[in-house]
């Protein structure tokens, strides 16, 4: 076969291609235009996408409220041993751990505030700025413990080899 | 502010949304209803497509669509607006299906029938011709069929790049982003697809 038959070939190859193509696509086009679902599809898809977002809200709320109650008995607990007073900290501390381990987001930390002294089976949600709760713990217990344990904050989180995560008071 | 809805362009006809995408996002922050709705009703019917096209079963289809615009609502706050909402949704979409298509790893087929049983209608219009009458449920049913399967035998890459390109008609560029590869590895993964489905689909050629 000399070039020019070659390359003839070759041509009518990619011209066979192409054209092929465009009806693959005219297929494909054919094919998403008769599969579209009808309007009582929709309506059945609605009806189970509501109930569905609202069980995934109520699952939401139920997981935030049982973490909650479980971390302030662990809270509570601690507390009764070393942090006398310190129902203050020992909120922010759980929301500081809450966010250390991701479990809660910052967003969802910054519309929580445990009211721990005032705890009642409910929490009360305010607003809350999780960098200033971090700020208000460390002084709190700087100002209120550290002559009674003759150390900071951050050293008593160092001691137990965290930095910024209020694991100690678990 | 009022913006051109995108699907509307696409089929000649021009209406007004009520939400652009910052307002619809902050909207649905704050618990707006309408503009959940508005939401779901904008993007259902394309995520719907997308997921069906990529894992071939409607009950599949609906059960991820649903998931992937309760995920969407329940991030939105996490949305950075770096893409449109709609690249956003696609990319959640095509990761969430093809997760489900290797979880389940098994082919479902689907005829015309059980299209129809499922809510599926099929339209008039047609850009190829098509026999009239019975014959043509039966055409339509086959070639369905045929396309789905071909569609199936595509590995998930090549699947993906295909029915954004031709199905959802997405430009390489919108394609590249939602897959998160480069416009060259799409436009080479879109050649090798058509090559292997143009093997799939030679007696339609």
């Amino acid at each position: 076969m000399n070039y020019n038959e070659q390359s003839k070939n070759s041509n009518q190859e990619i011209c066979d291609a192409s054209n092929n193509d465009a009806i693959i696509s005219s297929l494909f086009k054919l094919k998403a235009e008769t599969e579209v679902p009808s309007e009582s599809f929709w309506k059945d898809f609605d009806k189970k996408l509501e109930f569905k977002l609202q069980q995934h809200q109520e699952a939401k709320q139920r997981n935030i409220f049982t973490i909650f109650k479980s971390l302030y008995e662990r809270i509570f607990d601690c507390k009764k041993y070393f942090v006398h007073g310190l129902s203050g900290l020992a909120c922010c501390g759980f929301l500081m751990f809450a966010c250390s381990e991701r479990f809660l987001s910052h967003q969802e930390i910054s519309t929580a505030d445990l009211n721990l002294v005032e705890y009642n089976e409910t929490f009360a949600m305010h607003e809350i700025d999780s960098a200033q709760v971090w700020k208000d713990t460390t002084l709190r217990f700087n100002t209120s413990n550290s002559s009674k344990y003759n150390c900071t904050y951050n050293d008593l989180c160092l001691s137990k080899g965290t930095s910024r995560n209020s694991e100690f008071l678990f | 502010m009022t913006v051109i809805d995108r699907d509307h362009i696409e089929h000649g006809v021009n209406h007004e949304k009520p939400f652009s995408d910052v307002l619809l996002i902050s909207q649905i922050k704050e618990g707006n209803k309408s503009a959940v709705t508005y939401f779901v009703n904008s993007y259902r019917q394309r995520i719907f497509s997308v997921v069906y096209n990529i894992t071939y079963n409607a009950e599949d289809a609906t059960e991820i669509t649903q998931d992937v615009l309760i995920k969407a609502l329940d991030s939105i706050c996490s949305f950075k607006q770096n893409s449109s909402i709609f690249t956003w949704l696609y990319r959640i979409a095509v990761n969430m299906a093809i997760s489900a298509v290797r979880k389940k790893k098994r082919k479902s087929t689907l005829s015309l029938n059980e299209l129809e049983e499922a809510g599926f209608s099929p339209k008039d219009e047609q850009e190829i011709s098509i026999p009239s009458g019975g014959d043509r449920k039966v055409f339509l049913s086959e070639l369905q069929k045929n396309l789905n399967d071909s569609l199936q035998k595509l590995s998930n890459e090549h699947r993906v790049v295909f029915v954004l390109f031709e199905i959802e008609g997405l430009s390489h560029d919108e394609i590249s982003q939602i897959v998160g590869v480069s416009v060259g590895t799409v436009r080479s993964r879109l050649h090798y697809a058509k090559q292997e489905l143009r093997k799939y689909l030679h007696e339609y050629l």
